[in-house]
């Protein structure tokens, strides 16, 4: 057969067959009347059901925003000041300090106190190295090594003479330790609190000290760090191996009372479908860490050196984060409003300012933090996003999130690493 | 012939059926069923089947009426669907594997064109509805729809060239039978 002749039997056929109608039987009908009306009724279930489910998944957002709003994180307590410890020395200007300005004897005092500090540490650190380093770093896990370490400074502390009393200055030992040099060696951290040399300052009320060990330990570097030259050169010549650099002006928070907030995350995204249920999602976030601390703050002044504020306050630390999403998608139930899903993934974030504000009393002063390094995060949720429009959806990702340290400043984060937490904003379905 | 031309007001009715009035939708299957049931035998290749793809084409039609966006005819969109549920039942039930058994075909390539003439619409749709239905989907998605060769392709799954020779053995089937009509 050639072309010609079969477009002329296709035509014949075509014209024959296009419009031939017949006749349908006559309960046909009933079936799709039937039909229709099983669909209405499924619709009117689907109906029921997305607005079940988006009140259910609304109404979870509500209820973990009001459980984490209405309990704030708190630090309280030696537990909590344990396990902070290495954060906190790794912060750099670690001080609950005070510079001697005032009489000769207590200047004298001060040239003095530092020098047995320093020797204290300097024969620490010479020392095996496990307890140095025990000392400086893990503490939480190696109480008896910063006991040594306590003990040491009280005992090479008995040859400085106090100084005033209100002075955090006076590394002093105890009248005790001053008396019975060969108990000091197997004197305890409780002891040691016993003469707290900043009991003055931090319990005027002579409230009980809580057996803040921790803080301690910080408070001897930071100490020896900005009272002479002579210190300061010490301090230098260990400082790289327990991170501290002397500054001027220093911040401490301490690890009690500390309330943190909810974290926030609004964030901006792109989902990419690459299956019918799967797709992979990315985008930039921005994160709050908010938190209220009691710090020792301690500012002084570049030209003259002198110390031009020196107090115990509390201040609201906000931190903001920057960070990149990665997540695989899968929807549970997905239609043109609503998906409904679960995701895993991780999500790498940068702190872009680390900012304290004074909010006790009238001096609104503030104090930036320099941060280094980046927080990396896995995390796992479910999610439900809708789409008002085709390529575009609102979401809401409640999910768990583990966050590695990494030496991010303290949050709740740091603290509380795995994390229950949402996040909301806008993403465009590509 | 275009549809719009032969239900009155459809624009009216198309609106009531996608409310859901259950008069209108009888209005419009009445206009419809019988035109589209012929498709349907076409594709399917026998009464009985050919009922429930009419019924599932008609309930596809009416849930997505507010799709049809008045763009191109009423009866091409309708059709598309129609066809869609044919090819989706055939799929249902493996019945669109290509056949390759052209022995039957083998040497009866004559034509038969004036043939055709004398035959009734009815006698046609027997000869169609005996095609196997690899050749009788390719026959009727070309000569009658008017699809080429890559949009059946791509509708069926298959290669351009598959398409092109299971037309012709569908011709060669189709020639065979008129002939048999006319013995």
């Amino acid at each position: 057969m050639n072309d010609k002749e079969d477009r002329l039997f296709d035509e014949k056929l075509r014209k024959a067959l296009a419009d031939y109608e017949e006749t349908v039987p006559e309960d046909l009908w009933e079936g799709i009347s039937s039909g229709l009306d099983r669909m209405e009724r499924k619709k009117r279930l689907a109906g029921v059901f997305w607005k079940v489910a988006g009140s259910a998944a609304a109404a979870a957002a509500v209820a973990a925003v009001f459980v984490f709003v209405g309990k704030p994180v708190s630090e309280t307590g030696p537990s909590i000041a344990d396990s902070q410890t290495p954060v906190s020395v790794a912060e750099p200007p670690v001080s609950v300090v005070k510079v001697p300005v005032s009489t000769a004897e207590s200047a004298a005092s001060v040239v003095e106190s530092p020098v047995s500090a320093t020797e204290s540490i300097a024969s620490v650190v010479e020392s095996p190295a496990s307890a140095a380093e025990s000392a400086f770093s893990a503490v939480q896990s190696s109480v008896p090594a910063a006991e040594s370490h306590f003990s040491v400074a009280a005992t090479t502390g008995s040859d400085i003479e106090p100084s005033a009393s209100d002075r955090k200055t006076d590394v002093t030992s105890s009248a005790d330790a001053r008396s019975n040099d060969a108990s000091a060696d197997n004197t305890s951290v409780e002891d040691i609190f016993a003469d707290d040399i900043f009991a003055d300052d931090m319990f005027a009320d002579g409230s009980e000290k809580p057996a803040k060990k921790v803080r301690f330990a910080i408070a001897m570097a930071g100490n020896t760090s900005v009272n002479t030259d002579r210190s300061v050169q010490s301090i230098r010549r260990y400082a790289p191996s327990i991170g501290i650099t002397p500054t001027e002006t220093t911040l401490s928070e301490r690890t009690d009372n500390v309330n943190y907030s909810l974290p926030v995350t609004v964030g901006i995204g792109v989902k990419v479908f690459f299956a019918k249920r799967w797709a992979v999602g990315t985008g930039i976030n921005y994160t709050l860490l908010s938190k209220k601390v009691k710090v020792d703050y301690t500012e002084v002044d570049e030209e003259s050196g002198l110390v031009t504020k020196d107090i115990s306050t509390t201040m609201k630390n906000d931190q903001h984060y920057i960070g990149v999403p990665l997540n695989i998608y899968f929807s549970i139930v997905r239609n043109s409003r609503w998906d409904f899903y679960t995701y895993i993934g991780g999500s790498v974030d940068k702190c872009v300012a680390n900012k304290y504000r004074n909010i006790s009393g009238s001096d609104p002063f503030s104090y930036t933090r320099k941060t280094e390094g980046v927080q990396p995060a896995v995390n796992l949720g479910i999610g439900v996003e809708f789409c008002p429009a085709k390529n575009i959806g609102i979401f809401i990702d409640p999910n768990l999130s583990y966050f590695f340290d990494c030496k991010q400043p303290r949050s709740i984060r740091t603290i509380q690493p795995l994390t229950f937490s949402s996040s909301a904003g806008v993403r465009f379905r590509i | 012939m275009q549809q719009t031309e032969v239900i009155p007001h459809l624009s009216e009715l198309i609106c009531d059926c996608i409310r859901g009035d259950r008069k209108a939708q009888k209005k419009l299957y009445d206009a419809l069923a019988p035109r589209f049931y012929p498709v349907c035998i076409r594709y399917i290749g026998n009464r009985e089947a050919a009922q429930d793809a009419l019924q599932d084409g008609f309930i596809s039609l009416f849930s997505r009426l507010d799709s049809y966006k008045g763009e191109g005819s009423f009866d091409g969109w309708a059709r598309r669907i129609f066809i869609n549920t044919c090819l989706m039942q055939l799929r249902k039930k493996d019945a669109l594997k290509m056949s390759d058994d052209i022995s039957l075909a083998r040497g009866l390539a004559t034509h038969s064109t004036k043939q055709i003439d004398d035959l009734s619409f009815k006698e046609l749709m027997e000869l169609v509805m005996s095609l196997p239905p690899g050749f009788r989907a390719v026959f009727n998605l070309y000569t009658i729809e008017g699809l080429s060769h890559k949009e059946i392709a791509k509708m069926l799954g298959i290669t351009e060239s598959t398409s092109r020779t299971q037309l012709s053995r569908a011709r060669i089937w189709l020639q065979s039978r008129i002939k048999g009509f006319e013995k």
